[in-house]
Order: C-alpha cells, then sequence, then structure tokens
C-alpha cells in the first residue's frame, strides 16, 4: 500500500584517501570537540573540588552536584557580574578603561578612564556586532550589484581597486587609521566602526560582484518596461535573489566581529566588548575572579555559548554554499 | 480660445531618458562607497605613507608639530637588522610556512574529502567549521591549560609546553594550524562543487582514480580560488601574530615573537608623541611605525607580485 522511497546510496569504495583522511578527521574532531566539554564541566565545578581533584592529578572527573549544597550549578556564570560591580567602591567596580587625549578636527579630546556596567559592556556587543554586520554587507552587496550591472568605466575602476586592496598588503596602517579616526571624531565610537568598516575592498565584494554578474538582465530590463526604478530593481528583485548568499555572509561577518577583541582594543578603548573585558580579566589583573579556574571557563563559556546556540540552529546557512570567482587578469 | 485650443496649447513633459535615470540612480548609490573608499583606503594609505617621513616635536605651547624628517628609517632599520630582533623574521616565516602552506595542503586534502561526500563527510565539515566560530579568546585559554598545566601533571615536567623556551613556537605553530581551518574549506568546497558533473564523470568513465582526477581536474578548476587564498595568506606574512596577544598579553616571550605581534603591541601603546618614559622602554611613535610599515611593504610586495606571476605563467591550465 505504502510506496517506501528507497534511497539509492552511492556505493563508496575504499580508497587510500579515505583510509588516511577519515581517521586524522575522526581524530581532529575529538581534539575540538573533547577540550571544549572539558572547558563546560568544568565551569559547572565548584572551587573545592577542581583545586582538590587538581592536587591528586585529576582533571577529567564530572562535576559533582552534591557539592553546590543548594547552590546553582551554573552559579559560576554569575560570577563575571561582580566584573562590574556599581554602587561601591571605585577600586571595586571592575577593570578601568583608558583613553588618551587626542585632537580632532572639532577640538581638543581629553583623556578619559571609565568602568563601564555590564549593560553598557552588552550594549557595545551588540551595537558593534549587529550595527557593523548590517552597514558592512549592505554596503558590500550594493556596491558589487551597482558595478556589476551598471558598466560604466568607474564600476571596472572600483572593480580594480577592490582586488588591488585585497591582494596587496599595507602594513603599518594601523597608526594612519587611528590618526584618521581620532581626527574626524569616530575614533572610540561605535558609529565610526561603522564608518571604518563599511568598505567594499574585501573577498565578499568579489562573491557578490561573480554571482551579481551571472545574474540574467532580463529581469532588470523586464521590470524596466513594467515601470519600475531602478531603486526598485535593486531592492525589490535582485537582493531578494542573493538573500541566500547576503544571509550567510551576514552571519559569516556576525560570528567574527562577535568574537573581535582587537578592533575594540585598538579603535575604541572606552567601549569594551564582552570579548575585550574578558581577555583584559584574563590577562591582566591577579584580583580579577577569572584567576579561578572554573570562572574563567565560564566567562569562556558565556563567549562562546551563543555563538555555538547560533550555529545549531543557522548551521546550513553559515555553511551555505559561496563561491569565489578568484582574480582574473 | 477653444478648449481645444486650449488642450493643444499645453506643453509637452519633458521625460529623462532611460540611461539618464540610470546613470543619475548610479552616480547617487556610488558615491558614499567611493567617498568612503577614498577617506579610509586611500588617504589612509596617503598618511601612512607620509607619517613615515614625519617628525612630531611639541612645542612650549603644548601642540603637536609635524615636521620631515628621514630619522625614522635609520631607527627601524637598526631595530629590524639588530641580531637580538631576527628570530621576529623566522618565526614570521615558520609561521607563515606551517600555517598558511602547511594549512593549504590540509585544507584541500579535507575538502577534497568533503567535496568527493565521503564517510562522514557532512559531519567533518561541520567539525572544520567550528574552530572558526567559536572566540580564540576561548581556544587559546584551553590549549594553554592543556599544554601547560595538564601536560606538566600528566608529564611530570617542570615546565608546560608554552613555557618551555624549547617546544614554545612549536606549540604556538602546532596551535595555528589546529584551529586554521573554517571559511577556506566552506570555499573551497564551494569551488570544487561547481565543477561540471559531466568532467567529473568520464574521468572517471576512463579509469582515473582520486588523486589523478585530483590533479588533471578538480585542482585546475579550482586554481584561481587557490591562488586567490595564496595571495592573501602571502599578505599575512608579517601580520602574524601567532595568538601570542591571546596567549600572553603584552608580555609574550622574546623568543616566540613576530613582527605582526611586535607591530601590534606597539601601535596599542603608541601616539603621534610620546614622552621619554615610553621611549626609554621602547615605545614607537606613529611616524616610526608608519616607517616600520612601508619597509615591510617595500619587502612583501615584490614577493606577492612575483608570486602572483609564477602562478599565472605555471599555473595549470582549465583547457
Amino acid at each position: 500500500m505504502f510506496k517506501k522511497k528507497i534511497k539509492e546510496k552511492k556505493k563508496i569504495h575504499l580508497n587510500a584517501l579515505i583510509i588516511i583522511v577519515c581517521p586524522l578527521l575522526l581524530i581532529y574532531a575529538f581534539t575540538l570537540f573533547f577540550p571544549l566539554a572539558w572547558a563546560f564541566m568544568t565551569s559547572l565545578k565548584t572551587h573545592g573540588q577542581f583545586y582538590t581533584d587538581a592536587l591528586d592529578g585529576n582533571y577529567f572527573t564530572l562535576p559533582d552536584i552534591s557539592l553546590w549544597k543548594g547552590k546553582s550549578i551554573f552559579s559560576n556564570y554569575t560570577i563575571i557580574l561582580s566584573l562590574f560591580k556599581t554602587g561601591e567602591a571605585l577600586t571595586q567596580r571592575g577593570l578601568p578603561y583608558s583613553s588618551p587625549a587626542y585632537d580632532t578636527i572639532f577640538g581638543k579630546v581629553l583623556s578619559k578612564t571609565i568602568y563601564p556596567t555590564i549593560w553598557e559592556v552588552i550594549y557595545n556587543t551588540i551595537s558593534y556586532t549587529v550595527g557593523t554586520t548590517i552597514v558592512y554587507v549592505f554596503w558590500c552587496a550594493s556596491t558589487a550589484y551597482l558595478c556589476a550591472k551598471y558598466r560604466y568605466k568607474l564600476s571596472g575602476i572600483i572593480t580594480f581597486f577592490a582586488i588591488f586592496a585585497i591582494t596587496t598588503p599595507i602594513f603599518g596602517a594601523n597608526a594612519a587609521a587611528i590618526k584618521i579616526l581620532r581626527s574626524l571624531h569616530l575614533y572610540n565610537e561605535i558609529y565610526g566602526r561603522y564608518i571604518h568598516n563599511a568598505t567594499f575592498a574585501t573577498m565578499h565584494y568579489l562573491i557578490f560582484y561573480a554571482f551579481f554578474e551571472n545574474l540574467s538582465n532580463t529581469y532588470n530590463e523586464a521590470a524596466e518596461i513594467d515601470g519600475a526604478s531602478q531603486l526598485r530593481i535593486m531592492y525589490s528583485i535582485c537582493m531578494p535573489m542573493a538573500m541566500t548568499m547576503i544571509v550567510t555572509i551576514f552571519l559569516l561577518s556576525f560570528v567574527t566581529k562577535w568574537n573581535d577583541y582587537g578592533t575594540a582594543l585598538m579603535f575604541m578603548p572606552l567601549k569594551p566588548t564582552l570579548a575585550f573585558v574578558i581577555l583584559k580579566n584574563i590577562h591582566y589583573v591577579t584580583s580579577s575572579p577569572l584567576v579561578q579556574v572554573p570562572n574563567k571557563f565560564a566567562a569562556l563559556m558565556v563567549l562562546a555559548i551563543p555563538i555555538l546556540v547560533l550555529f545549531i540552529f543557522l548551521k546550513n546557512r553559515l555553511m551555505g554554499n559561496i563561491s569565489l570567482g578568484g582574480i582574473k587578469e | 480660445m477653444s478648449n481645444v485650443d486650449i488642450v493643444l496649447e499645453k506643453p509637452i513633459k519633458k521625460t529623462i531618458s532611460r540611461s539618464k535615470k540610470r546613470f543619475i540612480f548610479y552616480s547617487l548609490m556610488i558615491a558614499l562607497p567611493v567617498i568612503q573608499f577614498c577617506i579610509f583606503y586611500l588617504y589612509l594609505n596617503f598618511e601612512a605613507f607620509t607619517l613615515g617621513f614625519q617628525k612630531y616635536t611639541r612645542t612650549s605651547t603644548g601642540k603637536f608639530v609635524a615636521e620631515f624628517s628621514l630619522d625614522n628609517f635609520p631607527k627601524i632599520l637598526g631595530i629590524i637588522f639588530n641580531g637580538d630582533n631576527i628570530h621576529w623574521f623566522t618565526n614570521s616565516f615558520v609561521a607563515f610556512a606551517f600555517h598558511t602552506g602547511g594549512g593549504m595542503i590540509l585544507s584541500l586534502t579535507f575538502s577534497y574529502y568533503i567535496y568527493k561526500k565521503y564517510h562522514f563527510a557532512e559531519f567533518f565539515r561541520v567539525v572544520l567549521f567550528l574552530p572558526g566560530i567559536i572566540s580564540s579568546i576561548v581556544w587559546t585559554t584551553i590549549f594553554s591549560y592543556f599544554a601547560d598545566t595538564i601536560y606538566s601533571a600528566v608529564s611530570g615536567s617542570k615546565l608546560g609546553l608554552m613555557e618551555n623556551p624549547d617546544t614554545a613556537l612549536g606549540s604556538l605553530v602546532f596551535f595555528v594550524v589546529w584551529i586554521g581551518f573554517g571559511a577556506n574549506i566552506l570555499l573551497y568546497s564551494g569551488a570544487m562543487s561547481s565543477i561540471n558533473e559531466s568532467i567529473v564523470e568520464s574521468a572517471s568513465l576512463d579509469g582515473a582514480n582520486f588523486f589523478q582526477e585530483f590533479i588533471h581536474i578538480t585542482f585546475p578548476m579550482i586554481f584561481n580560488t587557490f591562488t586567490t587564498f595564496l595571495i592573501t595568506g602571502l599578505s599575512t606574512l608579517f601580520t602574524q601574530e601567532l595568538s601570542l596577544y591571546n596567549f600572553f598579553g603584552m608580555n609574550a616571550p622574546e623568543s616566540v615573537r613576530t613582527i605582526g605581534y611586535y607591530l601590534y603591541i606597539q601601535t596599542l601603546e603608541s601616539d603621534v608623541w610620546l614622552n621619554e618614559a615610553a621611549v626609554r622602554r621602547g615605545r614607537l611613535t606613529f611616524s616610526e611605525l608608519s616607517a616600520f610599515g612601508l619597509i615591510i611593504t617595500g619587502i612583501t610586495l615584490p614577493i606577492i607580485y612575483s608570486v602572483k606571476y609564477l602562478c599565472k605563467k605555471f599555473g595549470p591550465s582549465v583547457e
């Protein structure tokens, strides 16, 4: 009665590649999952259990829930909140974040030291991560569309410069970048990051460009005949066709920005993000609660778990097929 | 005047031609990206170039005045060719050789395995992507703990792998290769997936094994993508930090430092003008850092363009 769909399985014959690579990849997978699982288990241990086990040389034990004595097993995760105590003495408010005085075209900006609250750090992280990614992807996709579909000389020049910028590294430009950002009052500002990151001179431009170049002009022509404006054609017809790619690149860029601490450290020291705060506490403060190993790994899990959850739900989008056309002479 | 005369006298509306509409739209939309590029690429690199030839002095009123100077270059050349610092270059080359060179070979191999959909290919695709999505701070902290504390406890050694000067560099290089996959696999396997199936099938019918198929079909077809990654990998020759800032902050041991790490930590504490205390600590000004960058760029650019030329001349042909 019910016809079973029989999937035709492609028979894979063993060859040298499978025999060598498969075990290697299995070992590699183990070396990734095991430390992450270990770090998570360690973050659930009490300090007493961890240091007792360490003294006995037992680093690979499971957390003992009974030792928490009524407290939540996730108590170490609340330690990160103690990095941002407010309303208490200055020395107990966590780490200072400082910026020197500098000149701008609008006048002098004085040196400043701040003690951010947890909400300020969360706001900085979300506005930096989401805002920078949206601006970047929109900027890159729009520029690629314009250059692919509007064959003026300027389009060719832009594409040339994009490839030149990707393939020609200019070292030591960060000092000049800081100087320019300060001058324009974009230093220490999250909107400064939006503007600085809104560039098309990246690999993603080539990906978008290749896509739009291969997109048939028939859609544009048909829409023009029907009376659609150029803006309408761009956003209602062509961009939706690239939506899979746009979402994939958005997610990849979002993940990069979430994990990025180097940019915050260099260009906005007064707007610390979560990654920046955790790194600073791990490295610079012997009195920080993150010196305790279970707390340290709890803080790291706070950084990793949101991205892992995003990855689990959007795995297919994040790993969607995107192809790079390569640099043609 | 009759109604017919009034209608006939109405002026004819001039409409903008289609090509003009396209040009106006294009001009308005492309203006902002072009302005941003002009400021944050063209002017920024011009500023980086001119900064290398400037020296800032502080006047009695506290203002900073820039003047033309070639003094930055002898100072930087003195730092680079100082016998105590030559290991920065060797460390950078070692890191590049393993991370870019070794990493590319592994990326191609694993991408090919995934492209051929062999055993557990989908699972491995997820696994290989994992290092790229989790913060490097997480990986470095976990690796550091395993390499030092747990290794010392298990092996009985007094020093961990990262603490021992003999094994520190090797451990760091292993680390960057270990987590260095991810996006490359995605793009390589994307490029391999776009190869025409009929070409692969006809090769298979002709009796080509997996290796012959890779050498004669797959690799030539993805050579453009490979060249792109090779060129961008070469760009990291002197920016590779070996994640030293994640591991050690500002105080990485001298024996493992690279040019990229040195430039990074200098930039964090640099400014247009530095007081005597900062200069005595070995800090460089923005001008000196720009001069450093110019020298490094002068070394790297010929290498990149030579490699690009060699790839174009001797690379496999798709035909």
